[in-house]
């Protein structure tokens, strides 16, 4: 129960979170940046996977791209921290849907998480676990996320402080 | 929860409005929908089914090697199809299986059909087929109505009577 205890109180650590949740953003935007610069490459990308009618492919590359970036960028800033990360959590869950069936199925493509290349690294397992590790990571700063070194609190802190005589 | 749930809906809400409004000022912006053919690694525009006019069909028909796949939903197959057919179905979300290729791997000729001219699912699958590397396929054009009125053998009834 002790070793327990140490652990949450090592897992909820306010710098901890704070450094996970900023890194899982950076992830996000770094992710969307080939996918915004390349729509069609993106979108071609998505098709591979063959989960979903081609008709709709086009509108998830459209806005797939910008939702990463915004979700990333907003909780690299801490801004609405707890419904962002529900947000990424949500696209990782997807994700690992759409590998997982295209494991099963044996499709040999290019996974497209960072780069839209079809020639990029081709989809193994290990992307499967890298989604899932991003999962639970994600899971942690939903737990114990409690606002700590976001935008909000930087301001709020400084009000406070020009404000005290 | 509830702010959680409606700060969520605004940050959906405001990337799909923001994705839209950029793709539509682009030069290189995406149409919303994906034309015909779809673009995808197993793509019929890299190595295309060759059409396959009637008049070739119907000698190729009934030779050694030479197989006609129907590409049509199960309910259509069942009401008619080109005598001697196999059933391969095209769906874009389901590959075909290793089985399946490997089934056609030794044919010369793979004529795949479906009921009209403007099929995109005869195209599709001809495509893919070829993409896998299965020899001379093509895919009919006027498809299984034209089969029909040029005489060509048939089980069940005519197609003019159901759509795909």
């Amino acid at each position: 129960m002790n070793e327990l205890g140490r652990l949450r109180r090592i897992l909820s650590h306010p710098l901890l979170i704070a450094l996970l949740r900023v890194a899982l953003g950076a992830v996000f935007v770094v992710a969307s940046l080939d996918k915004i610069e390349n729509p069609e490459a993106f979108a071609t990308t998505i098709a591979n996977y063959r989960l979903l009618p081609y008709r709709f492919i086009n509108g998830i590359a459209i806005v797939l791209p910008w939702l990463e970036i915004i979700t990333g960028t907003l909780l690299v800033l801490g801004i609405w921290a707890r419904a962002n990360t529900m947000i990424v959590c949500g696209l990782l869950m997807v994700f690992s849907i759409a590998i997982s069936q295209a494991l099963a199925r044996g499709l040999d493509i290019s996974c497209g998480c960072f780069a839209t290349n079809p020639d990029s690294e081709r989809m193994s397992l290990w992307t499967l676990i890298w989604d899932l590790i991003w999962l639970c990571w994600g899971g942690l700063i939903w737990v114990f996320d409690r606002g700590h070194y976001s935008l909000f609190k930087f301001s709020s802190t400084r009000k406070d402080k020009t404000e005290s005589p | 929860m509830k702010k959680t749930a409606a700060q969520i809906a605004a940050v959906l809400l405001f990337s799909a409005s923001f994705a839209f409004v950029t793709n539509a000022m682009r030069d290189d912006r995406l149409p919303l929908v994906m034309p015909f053919p779809p673009t995808y690694q197993c793509a019929s525009s890299e190595k295309p089914g060759l059409p396959l006019d009637l008049q070739t069909a119907l000698t190729l028909y009934g030779k050694a090697g030479t197989v006609f796949v129907d590409a049509r939903k199960s309910d259509a197959f069942q009401k008619g199809h080109i005598e001697g057919a196999r059933h391969i179905p095209y769906s874009f979300v389901e590959p075909l299986s290793k089985k399946t290729l490997e089934s056609l791997r030794d044919s010369k000729s793979v004529v795949v059909y479906c009921n009209r001219e403007d099929s995109e699912a005869s195209k599709l699958l001809a495509g893919e087929l070829a993409q896998a590397g299965i020899n001379g396929v093509a895919y009919l054009e006027k498809g299984f109505a034209g089969w029909v009125k040029a005489g060509g053998r048939y089980t069940g009834k005519a197609p003019e009577a159901y759509d795909e």
